[in-house]
């Protein structure tokens, strides 16, 4: 049994090529992203100068490493935001926006990018040029996470106070009459403390949930922001994720310890029934969780101490330590570990994102004439293939059917073309017959005067007669054709 | 010739030289013997395709002979068809010939291919170049060369030579297009310059100018019909392929956008405001530019009053419009920058013009003109809608900034529009719209989807009174749709009226729009409960499910109609009744699954039509019924399944194992444990139950709840004998290692009562125990189960409530239970010192089947 679960896991890795880990901490700048293979534990790549707030690095389409800075002595006054593609980490893209900014968020195709700063303002980008589409006051305090709904056109945020706004992308980034629908779709301040962990369940898209420093985590539902349900915990949660399969959810808390509780959204209906759902507690970091993810290994715990734990999904055990060692861990992030090879197997990718510098404030409106950057899928040739072959057989048949019934000119050109060619022909089969006639007919004169000379010699009638017959036939054969 | 011999059967490789060799003296036309009846020339091809006769397709076990015998069919097929290519003195023995030669260069042997696709390019392509030869020569040689061309496009170290071919086709291609006056022949050269430009983009490289040249003069010159049209408008959005970079995408989108602009000023002049020409010149031209005067020979601002060619001019415009929908869904090989603003702008412009006057025109427009546009606008406004369905479609998410604009104008036109092929439309880009942009959209598009679907579904009386006075399709699109408006507002008031007299027969008698209509909100309103089914409590939606059920219970009252085929149509997408059944069915089971708040009301009618939907074998309904069926069993019965790792007894054993050892460890949190933790694991170990009962009760009842609930969604095939397995794992879980190994086979009552007698710690395996009770009851305890499973209706609550419950119902069910608590009642008698939690977890297991 145990053979038969671990072959399908090392299945799964196959499919996907494996993952690898990503990890950052805010220490300061020197400490850098440490990137591991999480199946061997190796370390595959160290890329300096970084140091990110708490949600502030993500994976942008598989393609880039986002990450914003954190700015400690505030010197330059501005904050930066870094981009490094991981096929060439060593070249990053370093934006500077107007104010630092602390949680990222990006749309799952890698086209928008929102980030939040401390001063409760939220900018949000297009990612291809760099547009700022819209920057606005958000909250009162500082924005401390940030994340989309399934479909992307839901932007969640939560602040410092325990205030979680529900907007709509939709009037978000209306260009052409701004402020006339109000883009805030809902706002709650249920949590009484700091929030530390959104995220949206794939069930429908109805339903996110929440977490927050007071030690709960809510569910909420997307559209009209009806709280469903509250988990209460010992201490306050800082990181929350979900099971892939979305029977758990799994919090950390500021102990280091993980609780896992059951998610069932869809049973409890009371929102003041407080589910005790909790199931058990892993134990094992001796700081803070800072953030939490599932890979197909597992789950994979940060923490303050410094190290990261992959735990087994099943027995929730640790497998394997990451030491980071340059302090506390602040982001994770998985990758394909594809997506690192330097593309040299001449691999398409499927699409290339494109990536412009981030603009510091919003264009005026003459210059957003340029439109938009769409991206095209590339061709397959399997599918012209077939429309070509359709298109022989079609044609073949149109034009057998155009011959049968010989309706249109060119049809009946053809036609006459065949006639022509065919009473050509039997003219010259004709004539061909007649000079075999002929030639026959001369043969037999000459046959018959033979005979008569013969016949003077001896009289023989019947012999005669058949010789005449063999000579007729053939040419009444010629005649025939 | 082939020997004679008997084959073996129809797949025998020896049959292949032989039917070849019988088409080629039978069905072949050869220098004496006539074509015939080109009928045969289609039987000859399906049966080179359906045996692959010319593949030469060498298997190991071929002798040599056959090898060979087959080879020298294909040769002489060639020697044949090559033969009768190059005489000129008999059109259709040539015509044929060709036709089989672009079949045999699809068909033959990659090497075949390979040594001889020069030769026969060769000769196909002197009779593209010949003017002489007939229509049909010219289209078949096309066709073949096309097929040639495909077929190298394959052989990736032959792109070099294909694209220097493909470069000899240029010309004579387009000769062809500007010289010969048949659409057929122009319809086998843009299928042979589709073709070029589609594989060997390099050989146009030369020819751009040249050819965009002669395809727009062509699109502009009016003298195409319409399905010509379209296909030069294809070649026209092919063409920046060929260069591939996004300068020459945006260049040709802006000429086709200026002159679609130029155009429609000039059409709609009186109609709309001046100021549109200025505004699209403004975002397409960049600022610096001078707009150009005349595009491909066309002036872009002309008067004409001439009724023909503004005609002449719309059809331009629609077949423009098609090129762009085209270059926005096509593939591209780079990323583009697509003008969004123009293309609203211009959706916009058209779709806001009626035919209605501006106050400030009306005396400058005659009449007669103002009917001409009124007749031609519908056409206009299909077009128009297929632009924004590419819109969309093309620029996917990165539609958001302009969701909201698009939003105004499709809810703006959706007041207006009274035709119902253009709501059919606007309803798909709806549909479109909500699937892509999600939730976000739901919220601005709900009410309006909701209220005109509404009016659309219960239009009863309309039809009605639009099936009095007849109006075939074609009409209703060319009806001016000011009269059609004025007449839908006012017939409102009887269609309620009439609506109840109405039944089902007069619903079968609709014109095939009014169902495609009624299909298409169906579908928008599916689509909007999928997305934003949790708005239904802020809006209509719930009117909606009444609508539906209504709907359903009406339309298959009168029994399901049938799917009859539609051999008769020539196009067969005209929707029939039974698609509206089906699309009524699906928005059902939409609302049915959509997110609410209590159980849908009309559940229990719903599925009997499911049910009795089901029975109708081989039809797309019954596959639809059993599919919601399946879907809305997780609705009756919820189930909130254990995470049972992958759906095996042992793995579930491994998470109650995990569980009470991270319970069993709350105390110390060493770094020294991790590796004990790591070896132990993995051999599936309990502790012993010391410590393990020691911790809350709320540990074990949800253990329990985790094992009961996958014992009982184990398929009831399974379960007579996976349960008993589980259970007694569990059970010996509680032992220590030694046994867990043997508890493998766990059928064997002695090795289990060894176990048992050896630790005196017997907590569960008390029913395999009892000297009494063999296998027998083994079996009869897991046979309970089953039926548990197949009556899971009451089982799940039960369960949810014991795992809520916890603890309490662990001591009342031993009370409970009859047989199996007797059963115990000796054990718990010997042994008496077992704390209850340790208890409650074979007593619930065990409980289990009694429950019910």
């Amino acid at each position: 049994m145990r053979l038969s679960v671990s072959a399908i896991r090392i299945e799964r890795e196959m499919g996907n090529g494996g993952e690898a880990l990503v990890a950052c901490s805010d220490r300061s700048m020197g400490t850098g992203i440490a990137i591991w293979d999480i199946r061997t534990g190796d370390p595959l790549l160290h890329i300096p100068t970084c140091a990110s707030p708490p949600h502030g690095l993500l994976c942008l389409g598989n393609q880039f490493l986002v990450a914003s800075q954190v700015n400690k002595h505030g010197s330059v006054g501005g904050g930066a935001i870094f981009t490094w593609p991981l096929k060439k980490s060593q070249s990053p893209l370093r934006s500077y926006p107007i104010e630092a900014i602390g949680p990222i968020s990006c749309t799952m195709d890698g086209v928008y990018l929102a980030g939040g700063a401390p001063s409760g303002n939220v900018y949000i980008w297009e990612v291809a040029n760099g547009r700022l589409l819209k920057t606005w006051r958000a909250h009162h305090k500082s924005l401390k996470c940030m994340a989309f709904s399934n479909d992307d056109s839901v932007l969640i945020s939560g602040s410092d106070d325990g205030m979680i706004c529900v907007w709509s992308m939709v009037s978000l980034l209306d260009m052409e009459n701004l402020e006339s629908s109000p883009s805030l779709l809902h706002y709650s301040s249920e949590h009484r403390s700091s929030i530390s962990g959104l995220l949206t369940t794939s069930s429908a898209n109805s339903t996110f949930i929440s977490s927050s420093l007071d030690g709960t985590c809510k569910a909420w539902d997307l559209v009209s922001g009806r709280l469903i349900q509250t988990q209460e915990h010992p201490l306050g949660i800082t990181a929350i994720v979900l099971h892939p399969a979305e029977r758990f959810l799994l919090g950390g808390s500021i102990d280091g310890r993980i609780f896992v509780s059951v998610l069932n959204i869809g049973l409890v209906d009371d929102p003041f029934v407080v589910a005790e759902d909790q199931l058990f507690v892993l134990e094992g970091h001796k700081g803070s969780i800072t953030a939490l993810a599932f890979s197909t290994l597992g789950l994979i715990s940060a923490s303050e101490d410094g190290t990261v734990r992959l735990w087994d999904a099943i027995s929730w055990v640790t497998i394997r330590r990451f030491n980071y060692q340059k302090g506390a861990v602040t982001n994770l992030a998985l990758i394909p570990h594809s997506s690192l090879l330097t593309s040299s197997n001449h691999q398409r990718v499927p699409y290339q994102i494109r990536l412009s510098l981030l603009e510091k404030c919003p264009q005026p409106e003459a210059n957003s004439s340029k439109g938009t950057v769409a991206l095209l899928h590339s061709c397959s040739s399997l599918k012209d293939h077939q429309t070509s072959l359709d298109f022989r057989t079609n044609s073949l048949n149109h034009q057998i059917f155009e011959m049968e019934e010989a309706h249109t000119p060119a049809a009946l050109q053809m036609k006459l073309e065949t006639s022509i060619d065919n009473r050509m022909w039997a003219t010259r089969m004709t004539k061909h017959v007649m000079e075999i006639n002929k030639h026959l007919q001369s043969r037999l004169l000459d046959l018959m005067q033979n005979r008569l000379l013969w016949s003077a010699e001896d009289d023989s009638p019947t012999a005669r007669k058949s010789k005449k017959l063999k000579i007729g036939s053939p040419s009444l054969e010629g005649e025939k054709l | 010739m082939a020997a004679l011999e008997n084959l073996k059967d129809m797949y025998d490789v020896a049959l292949k030289p032989r039917m070849l060799r019988a088409l080629l003296k039978e069905d072949v036309p050869d220098e004496k013997k006539p074509l015939g009846t080109p009928l045969k020339l289609s039987r000859v091809v399906s049966t080179i395709q359906t045996f692959k006769l010319l593949a030469e397709s060498i298997t190991g076990s071929m002798d040599d002979k056959l090898i060979e015998r087959w080879k020298s069919a294909v040769d002489d097929w060639l020697n044949r068809l090559l033969f009768l290519v190059s005489s000129s003195t008999m059109p259709d023995k040539c015509w044929a010939a060709i036709c089989l030669l672009g079949v045999t260069s699809q068909e033959c042997s990659s090497e075949r291919f390979l040594a001889s696709y020069a030769v026969w390019f060769d000769k196909l392509l002197l009779h593209i170049q010949s003017p002489a030869d007939s229509q049909f020569v010219k289209v078949a040689s096309c066709t073949s060369i096309s097929d040639l061309m495909t077929r190298l496009a394959g052989f990736p170290n032959a792109k070099k030579n294909g694209t220097s071919h493909a470069g000899k086709l240029i010309q004579p291609v387009l000769r062809l297009l500007q010289e010969d006056s048949s659409e057929n022949v122009w319809e086998g050269a843009l299928h042979l310059l589709r073709t070029v430009i589609t594989f060997f983009p390099a050989s146009l490289h030369r020819h751009y100018d040249s050819v965009e040249a002669v395809i727009a003069s062509k699109i502009l010159s009016g003298k195409c019909s319409i399905n010509m049209l379209k296909k030069l408008a294809y070649c026209l959005a092919l063409l920046p392929k060929s260069r591939g970079d996004d300068d020459s995408w945006l260049s040709m989108m802006r000429k086709i956008l200026l002159l679609v602009n130029g155009y429609l000023t000039e059409i709609f002049h009186g109609l709309e405001e001046e100021t549109k020409w200025d505004e699209a010149v403004r975002l397409l031209v960049p600022p610096g530019e001078i707009t150009p005067t005349s595009l491909w020979g066309q002036n872009l601002l002309e008067e004409t009053s001439d009724r023909a060619r503004k005609r002449s001019k719309l059809s331009s415009v629609s077949a423009l419009m098609h090129s762009c929908c085209t270059m926005l869904t096509t593939s591209y090989p780079v990323q583009v920058t697509v003008p969004v603003r123009s293309f609203l702008a211009l959706i916009e412009r058209v779709l806001m013009v009626d035919g209605s006057l501006p106050h400030a025109m009306s005396p400058f427009v005659i009449a007669s003109e103002q009917e001409f546009i009124c007749t031609e606008l519908p056409v206009l406004h299909s077009y128009t809608l297929d632009l924004l369905t590419s819109v969309v479609k093309g620029i996917r998410s990165q539609l958001l900034p302009h969701a909201a604009y698009v939003v105004r104008l499709v809810k703006e036109y959706f007041r207006r529009c009274k035709l119902s092929e253009l709501r059919t439309k606007i309803y798909s880009i709806i549909k479109m719209l909500l699937i892509s942009v999600g939730v976000g959209i739901a919220i601005y598009l709900a009410q309006e989807v909701v209220n005109n679907a509404l009016l659309d579904l219960n239009l009863n009386g309309d039809d009605a009174s639009s099936s009095a006075n007849p109006m075939a399709p074609s009409e209703a699109l060319l009806q001016p749709c000011r009269r059609k408006r004025k007449r839908g507002a006012s017939g409102s008031l009887e269609q309620k009226y009439d609506a109840i007299s109405l039944d089902v027969e007069a619903s079968k008698s609709h014109p095939t729009t009014m169902i495609a209509v009624k299909i298409a909100a169906l579908e928008a309103l599916e689509a909007l409960l999928t997305v934003g089914g949790a708005l239904r409590s802020d809006s209509k939606l719930s009117k909606v499910d009444n609508l539906l059920i209504n709907m359903a219970a009406d339309c298959c009252k009168g029994g399901w109609a049938n799917e009859e085929s539609n051999s008769f149509l020539p196009n067969g997408s005209t929707s029939t009744h039974a698609d509206l059944q089906l699309a009524i069915l699906r928005t059902l089971l939409a609302s049915l699954l959509s997110p609410s708040c209590v159980r849908p009301p009309h559940l229990a009618q719903s599925l009997e039509l499911y049910r009795r939907g089901r029975q109708e074998t081989g039809t797309k309904l019954s596959e639809l019924c059993s599919y919601a069926l399946l879907v809305l069993e997780v609705l009756i019965h919820p189930r909130a399944l254990p995470l049972a790792g992958f759906s095996s007894e042992k793995s579930s054993h491994e998470v109650n194992g995990g569980l009470q050892e991270i319970g069993h460890r709350s105390s110390d949190s060493d770094d020294v444990t991790f590796e004990r933790w790591l070896g132990s694991c993995k051999e599936t170990d309990t502790p012993a139950d010391g410590p393990g009962k020691n911790i809350n009760s709320k540990m074990p009842s949800e253990n329990l709840g985790v094992q009961a609930g996958s014992m009982a969604t184990k398929s009831p095939g399974q379960s007579k004998d996976e349960p008993a397995v589980a259970n007694a794992d569990v059970e010996m879980g509680n032992f220590g290692d030694e046994i867990i190994v043997e508890s493998q086979q766990v059928q064997e009552p002695i090795l289990q009562l060894q176990g048992f007698t050896s630790l005196k710690d017997a907590t569960v395996s008390v029913v395999l125990d009892d000297p009494k009770i063999p296998e027998l009851e083994l079996t009869r305890v897991a046979s309970g189960t089953g039926a548990l499973v197949s009556t899971d209706k009451e089982t799940a609550p039960v369960e949810a409530g014991m795992v809520d419950r916890g603890s309490e119902i662990a001591s009342t069910v031993g009370s409970k239970n009859t047989t199996a608590s007797a059963l115990k009642e000796t054990v718990f008698g010997s042994e008496s010192d077992h704390d209850s939690s340790a208890e409650s977890l074979p007593d619930i297991v065990d409980a289990d089947p009694d429950s019910d």
